[in-house]
């Protein structure tokens, strides 16, 4: 079990790019997602903590060893590090067995068989040790670079990308058998994804960064429900974007009152961010009450969405449970879930 | 009704017009292929004539020297040839280093440099009577016996000029195949355990090999083709065997024989690779490309690799032809007399002839195969095609006994059959003449434009010309409009790349051409053999020059071709 920690980084990628990580610490035995957009210097960042590059300033420490900064460099090769990439980079003139085997070079034959060995039946990859990477599919090729990467028992897991190339149905599966075996190993590992619904499923920890910097840190549920900017609340799921005007009650909008923390700091029109899940529909009995008519609802299995017209023409989208799903034209009385509405500072 | 009866009539006429001439155009270039191959073919079929006692004493007497000496060119050259092309890749591909942008396309230029120029320049240089040896001598105040000095003419030297001049097929193939290779594969290399060496030898040259494989089949073959360096050198090898056997001995069925098992030896290379390929695949299992970052290199080691890059380019390139225009220049008689405009012009306009005669031939052959037609006539049509193509593979000795040997038989038919019918002696209407000569060129080089043609007109998929069809462009329109746009671009590479060949070949140029008909090689070759260096170096540097256009392009194709780079990114 190991950890893994970056202070005071910086790297410019190109000349107009840099990356900027005061602090990031993977914990042992944890999966940490570094998440964002494309471009958002997170690949970058995996490749410093691999030692594929050599950071400007900053210190890279994996379990209290420096490994960058200060003068010091450990390479790729000697930094004990498991890789494994987008499209699995497998060695495609080496067997399974000898893919596995690579970075067991300073063993034993009879060791190497071993740990080789185990490292299959715990992938359920025994009988394909003879079979060539272009001979297996998508899934199988995903599991060899797995197994690959941890074969000589690394002490950080680091993963680029390494679902998207699999199809839907497979990526979920996949997905939870990666992180029961690196739980089982008790591998840390950093994983770099531009994929918020992975992350959230995946991580202990999400890192979520943009244009070279980190947004926010901490667990899913923190960073789905309490979001510190516009852009995490945005990126981590569907938000609608409404406008509100202080009152002596609270926050007026088109669809009720919001009651934020942060409130008192508005003098002016501000804009709420209202996660579709916020928004309870009813029959409408009363008259008081905000209203919208639902223009359309698509229904995705378990919930349903449903396209929204407010009386000002202005459309919304709410997530309601299937069951629940309104008439087309229906006209039905809004209600708000506190917790995921957002109100951030206009800057 | 009426009218719609008259169009279906029209459409049903248009049908039928181009279905006959698609079996008129598939008919034709079935015709054209097969004539090509009929030398190549005529070679082959020697194998099962016997040759009698000449192979009895063949096999006394020079049959191991020929052996010897070819097997020691051919692993000498493939040493260097993989050494500097290899490394010299793996360099400009790798790492940043000054001149780094300048060498990748300069390595190319020694590809400019026929074998037997750069021979006669080194010789020039470094013979006895050279001017570095007479500086040595005079800086030393000594003699004949007094020094030893490394000999050019001897098999020694004939490995060291082939492989300078040869390297940059390995080196063409070895960078591709870098520039396509997956980068994350090499990292990942890292993280397990591998320094930069460790992944260049147990991942990288893996990955390429296939690609440096044919590379290196591509120089064996012109160092097994080669005639004018080693002749010059006086190395008996199998080609200038052949050479010998036909011409001196008078035994076209066993220099056949030899040529057969010269053309062996490569293809058991190439068959030797493929087994040992096994069930390996080596393209990448990869569609991603990320961007090559080139590690820079600084101070000793950076000296170190402008030295690798530098020293072939300056030894295979700017040393010789240096050389030569220092000759030209100062023995201007031998370029600015009245014989040279002359062997310009012949050598222009025999390669000018031949290329655009290997153009129409690769156009039809392509496009007869795209029209398609009769199953079993396809067949036939595709192997032909093959065979046609073989014809680079082929030694210009060999093939002009290929040639000459069909030819020949012609003629005496012909000849026969007027004696006996009109009493009138037509002699030899095929052999010797510029027809003869032209079709060598034709099959020799036919793969060179064949190749080029169709990789473009594969570019034009069948959906392009059903687009086209659907807004009424069809036939010739959509020829024009569609397809000559698109290829044109190659089409004139093909020219050029055939052309150069021409212009710097010279064996069947030597054995075919008619009485009395020279060109700028066969010139610069028999200036040098009879020791009139100054009088070669005209001749020569005419060909060098016109032996870097070919390198211009190629440069150019393959900075473009690793997928996802942007084309200005790499050079």
């Amino acid at each position: 079990m190991s950890k893994l920690t970056i202070t005071d980084l910086l790297h410019h990628n190109s000349e107009s790019f840099a990356v900027k990580i005061d602090h990031l610490e993977v914990d042992a035995g944890t999966i940490l997602c570094l998440l964002g957009p494309s471009g958002c210097g997170k690949s970058t960042t995996l490749r410093l903590a691999a030692g594929l590059d050599n950071p400007e300033a900053g210190n890279i420490h994996i379990n209290g060893d420096r490994v960058a900064g200060g003068g010091v460099f450990v390479p790729a090769e000697d930094r004990h590090v498991g890789l494994v990439f987008q499209d699995y980079a497998l060695f495609p003139h080496l067997t399974v067995l000898g893919n596995i085997q690579f970075g067991l070079q300073k063993m034993k034959a009879k060791q190497r068989n071993g740990i080789a060995q185990s490292m299959m039946e715990k992938l359920d990859l025994t009988g394909f040790s003879e079979k060539y990477p272009h001979m297996l599919s998508g899934g199988e090729q995903q599991r060899v670079a797995l197994a690959r990467a941890l074969a000589p028992n690394p002490r950080i897991m680091l993963m680029d990308e390494p679902f998207s190339g699999l199809d839907v149905v497979l990526r979920n599966h996949v997905r939870d058998e990666t992180v029961a075996l690196l739980k089982e190993t008790g591998t840390t590992a950093l994983l770099v994804t531009h994929d918020p619904e992975e992350a959230m499923r995946m991580a202990d920890k999400i890192v979520l960064m943009k244009d070279g910097r980190i947004e926010q840190q901490g667990t899913p549920a923190e960073l789905y429900s309490n979001p510190n900017s516009e852009f995490v609340a945005s990126f981590l799921g569907d938000v609608n974007r409404i406008s509100a005007s202080p009152s002596p009650e609270g926050l007026r909008s088109e669809i009720g009152l919001i009651f934020p923390e942060n409130a008192k700091n508005i003098s002016g029109d501000c804009e709420i961010l209202v996660r579709p899940e916020a928004i309870r529909l009813r029959p409408t009995k009363e008259i008081n009450g905000p209203t919208a008519r639902v223009i359309q609802s698509r229904n995705l299995g378990a919930y349903c969405l449903v396209d929204l017209e407010l009386p000002s023409g202005k459309m919304i989208v709410a997530r309601a449970a299937s069951i629940l799903q309104p008439e087309d034209n229906q006209v039905c009385a809004i209600s708000l879930d506190q917790r995921h509405v957002f109100l951030f500072d206009p800057i | 009704m009426a009218v719609a009866g008259s169009t279906q009539n029209l459409t049903i006429k248009k049908a039928r017009s181009r279905e006959l001439f698609s079996s008129l155009g598939s008919g034709l270039s079935l015709l054209v292929a097969l004539l090509i191959s009929i030398p190549i073919l005529v070679v082959f079929g020697f194998v099962f004539v016997p040759a009698g006692d000449i192979w009895v004493h063949l096999a006394s007497t020079v049959l191991p020297l020929y052996l010897i000496n070819t097997l020691i060119l051919g692993g000498g050259v493939a040493i260097l040839v993989l050494t500097i092309g290899v490394s010299t890749a793996w360099l400009v591909t790798m790492y940043e280093f000054p001149g780094r942008r300048y060498f990748s396309w300069a390595l190319f230029l020694p590809l400019a440099m026929p074998a037997y120029i750069i021979a006669y320049t080194y010789t020039g240089m470094f013979d006895f009577a050279g001017p570095v040896q007479t500086y040595v001598r005079e800086l030393f105040g000594w003699g004949r016996a007094d020094y030893w000095f490394p000999p050019v003419r001897t098999i020694g030297g004939a490995i060291m000029m082939l492989g300078l001049v040869l390297y940059p097929y390995v080196y063409l193939v070895s960078r591709a195949a870098f520039l396509e290779q997956s980068v994350c594969a090499l990292e990942v290399g890292r993280t397990l355990g591998r320094n930069s060496w460790g992944v260049f030898w147990e991942i990288a040259l893996p990955l390429a090999r296939p690609a440096i494989v044919t590379g290196l089949a591509l120089a064996l073959m012109e160092t097994l083709s080669d005639f004018g360096t080693v002749q010059y050198f006086a190395v008996d090898t199998f080609t200038t065997g052949i050479y010998r056997t036909w011409l001196g001995l008078g035994e076209p069925a066993a220099a056949a024989q030899l040529a057969a098992m010269l053309m062996g030896f490569v293809f058991l290379l190439v068959i030797l690779e493929r087994i040992n390929r096994g069930a390996r695949k080596y393209y990448h299992t990869t569609g991603r490309y990320q961007q090559i970052r080139r590690a820079p290199i600084m101070g000793f080691k950076a000296g170190l690799a402008f030295l690798a890059c530098f020293i072939p380019i300056f030894l295979g390139f700017f040393l010789p032809t240096g050389w030569l225009l220092n000759e030209s220049i100062s023995s201007p008689e031998s370029v600015l007399n009245a014989e040279f405009p002359k062997l310009v012009i012949s050598s222009i306009s025999i390669a000018a002839m031949a290329s655009i005669l290997a153009l129409v031939i690769a156009m039809l052959l392509v496009y007869g195969n795209r029209l398609g037609g009769q199953k079993s006539v396809s067949k036939i049509r595709t192997f032909s095609l093959r065979v046609a193509a073989m014809g680079y593979a082929i030694p210009g000795p060999v093939l002009a006994v290929g040639i000459l040997i069909p030819f020949g038989f012609a003629d005496n038919a012909v000849d026969q059959f007027m004696r006996a019918q009109f009493g009138v002696s037509t002699g030899l209407i095929l052999s010797g003449t510029l027809f003869a000569l032209m079709f060598a060129y034709v099959v020799r080089f036919l793969a060179v434009s064949l190749n080029t043609v169709e990789g473009s007109v594969e570019k034009i998929t069948p959906s392009m010309e059903q687009a086209a069809r659907t807004m009424g462009v069809t036939g010739m329109r959509a020829l024009f409009k569609v397809h000559v746009p698109i290829i044109s671009g190659s089409l004139m590479t093909a020219l050029l790349l055939v052309f150069v060949d021409v212009m710097k070949e010279l064996p069947a140029t030597l054995i075919m051409r008619p009485f009395g008909f020279e060109t700028l090689a066969v010139r610069a070759y028999e200036m040098a053999s009879d020791e009139r260096l100054s009088e070669a170096a005209g001749p020569s540097i005419a060909i060098v020059l016109a032996g870097i256009i070919p390198v211009i392009i190629l440069s150019r194709a393959i900075g473009r071709s690793r997928p996802g780079q942007k084309s200005g990114e790499e050079s």
